[in-house]
């Protein structure tokens, strides 16, 4: 092949998404990192990073960024093995199983989040069956702004819609597995428990790392769940106070100093998680 | 028995051994726990969505009782009629297709080629995987605030035919492109293009003629993908389209004043493109395309 001609093509196709990615992201965020070192006249200022860290809005935020996405992929990873096992020894039509257990995933975002609203609200579908059940006494208010109760509740919605990935993935690692290794197992006199335990869970937990490190990431950019069921102010997170301080608070260098914060601490996350691994993979 | 048999074996055969060993009743446990956990299933995957759609088709005047039924009274297009009068509902959704459909073919038509080059032209190739994967680490809405800001100089914040929208779902769609027809053209041999190109066939040439082709799959499954992104967006469509809204923010506005009936009814509508993403899903993941384009 004619590698000369083909070099310039390559690099001129190749050129054309790297220069909109530059257009798009890395000028907004460096427009964003000014306005979030200077002052309204242009000049050098920590202003709006100590506003933003004595707000108390953004430590609220900040407390939250940290139990809800944590708490979230933990969740996914126990209930999306858990449901890829059963589902390995489902003796069903897995095909309809497997587009049941996938609709959360599938249906749009903020669809999802309204159904989780309607049955969820003060007057919803969940407080019309427990007063069905048990009378006035039964109703719980699931989402009071700092309970206790609301934030498991925004964990688990939070959690269940994307569970499917992480299920999806595992599923399909145990699927892949050779059949041997199982019935070696099973002929040596291992139960089924033995057989989960010791053989099917280790031999997933790579492609669970690659279906969690992907979550992990969407995880802590956590914005609509919170942002749509409760409020900015029921329950902040890092996002939610960038656009509140944007839109209502009308002051967007606080808000791209929010946004700066958790951008830049993803980003330290990442890198230090990447070279973690590879440290060890070396070793 | 035969010796290919050892290897023919299904995963059920082998728990049908597992079963048959067992004690009677505890096979009656497992069946009865596989039902007990199948139906949960499906009331919590599948009992919010005829949620969603009662409250749509119910009549209006029924959202506001206490407690609430599962099942209307009657059924009414009430809330659509009310909706199709008040709002202009049509611009919403037409807005809404429309920032869908041209960001879908924009990143396929600059996305299919890149990827190409990148499963074909080694050295590049680690530069272009590792922008997909800090585009993904970003947070949306990190880059949406200053995009605003950077917006209204070019008089496309805020747009009605929203290409601002557009640009910002690109930064969505075109990585997604990339990897997946990247994914996609490593698995096509290199052999196919160069003897087209020994018959004097253009480098570009081999590409339209051979390479595309062989990829149709992969174009129709980012073309859903791709849309479906861009239709189910919140966060950019938030911020960019404060008043000519797509409609997530429409669905969520209407939440959040209360309008539970009306909001349902969008969502509804917002919904007849994700069943295609179900039933297409299947496929997708039969093909094993999903994992590489996680990749």
């Amino acid at each position: 092949m004619n590698y000369l001609t083909k070099r310039k093509l390559t690099y001129t196709l190749v050129a054309i998404p790297a220069l909109g990615f530059l257009t798009l992201q890395i000028i907004p965020l460096i427009y964003a990192g000014i306005t979030a070192i200077t002052d309204a006249q242009g000049n050098f200022s920590l202003h709006n990073i100590l506003f933003v860290l004595g707000d108390k809005l953004f430590l609220q935020g900040l407390k939250y960024n940290i139990i809800i996405p944590i708490s979230s992929v933990v969740l996914e990873a126990f209930i999306g093995v858990a449901m890829a096992i059963w589902f390995y020894y489902l003796r069903r039509k897995k095909t309809f199983w497997r587009t049941v257990a996938i609709i959360p995933f599938a249906v749009p975002q903020i669809v999802y989040l309204l159904t989780m609203k309607l049955v969820f609200r003060q007057h919803g579908y969940l407080n019309s069956l427990l007063y069905n059940l048990g009378g006035a006494d039964w109703i719980v208010n699931w989402f009071r702004p700092g309970s206790i109760l609301s934030m498991i509740v925004i964990i688990f919605v939070d959690a269940w819609r994307v569970t499917p990935i992480v299920f999806l993935i595992v599923l399909a690692a145990l699927e892949q597995m050779p059949e041997s290794y199982i019935q070696a197992a099973r002929v040596d006199g291992a139960s089924l428990w033995q057989v989960i335990r010791h053989i099917q869970i280790p031999l997933v937990i790579p492609a669970l790392l690659v279906a969690l490190s992907l979550r992990a990431v969407d995880a802590f950019r956590i914005f609509a769940t919170p942002f749509v069921l409760m409020g900015v102010q029921g329950m902040p997170v890092l996002t939610s106070v960038a656009y509140h301080y944007k839109i209502d608070a009308n002051n967007p260098a606080a808000a791209n100093t929010t946004a700066l914060i958790l951008a830049g601490g993803l980003f330290i996350a990442t890198a230090l998680t990447l070279f973690l691994s590879r440290k060890r993979n070396r070793i | 028995m035969n010796k290919n048999d050892t290897y023919n074996r299904t995963e059920s055969d082998l728990s049908d051994r597992i079963e048959k060993s067992s004690l009677w009743w505890r096979k009656i446990r497992t069946t009865m726990g596989n039902n007990f956990g199948l139906i949960i299933l499906l009331i919590i995957n599948l009992g919010p969505i005829f949620l969603v759609v009662r409250q749509a088709f119910a009549p209006e005047s029924e959202s506001a009782t206490w407690p609430l039924t599962l099942l209307p009274s009657k059924l009414s297009l009430q809330n659509l009629f009310n909706l199709w009068k008040t709002q202009s509902l049509l611009e919403h959704l037409l807005l809404s297709l429309w920032v869908a459909l041209g960001t879908t073919i924009i990143s396929i038509f600059i996305g299919f080629p890149a990827g190409w080059s990148l499963a074909r032209w080694k050295k590049i190739e680690g530069f272009g995987t590792r922008f997909a994967i800090v585009s993904r680490i970003l947070p949306p809405i990190a880059i949406a605030i200053p995009l605003t800001a950077l917006l209204i100089p070019l008089r496309i914040y805020n747009h009605p035919f929203g290409p601002g929208l557009i640009l910002a779902h690109l930064t969505i769609g075109l990585p997604f492109a990339i990897l997946l027809s990247y994914s996609a053209f490593l698995e096509i041999p290199n052999e196919l293009e160069e003897a087209a190109y020994i018959d004097g066939c253009s480098t570009f040439g081999a590409f339209i003629r051979i390479a595309l082709p062989s990829v149709k799959g992969t174009i129709a499954t980012a073309f859903i993908l791709i849309f479906l992104l861009s239709w189910d967006e919140f966060t950019y469509a938030l911020l960019i389209q404060l008043t000519h809204r797509t409609m997530p923010p429409l669905i969520y506005y209407y939440t959040e004043f209360g309008q539970l009936a009306s909001a349902s009814v969008l969502a509804v509508i917002m919904l007849i493109p994700a069943i295609l993403i179900i039933v297409f899903l299947q496929r997708i993941l039969n093909r094993g395309v999903l994992r590489g384009g996680i990749k």
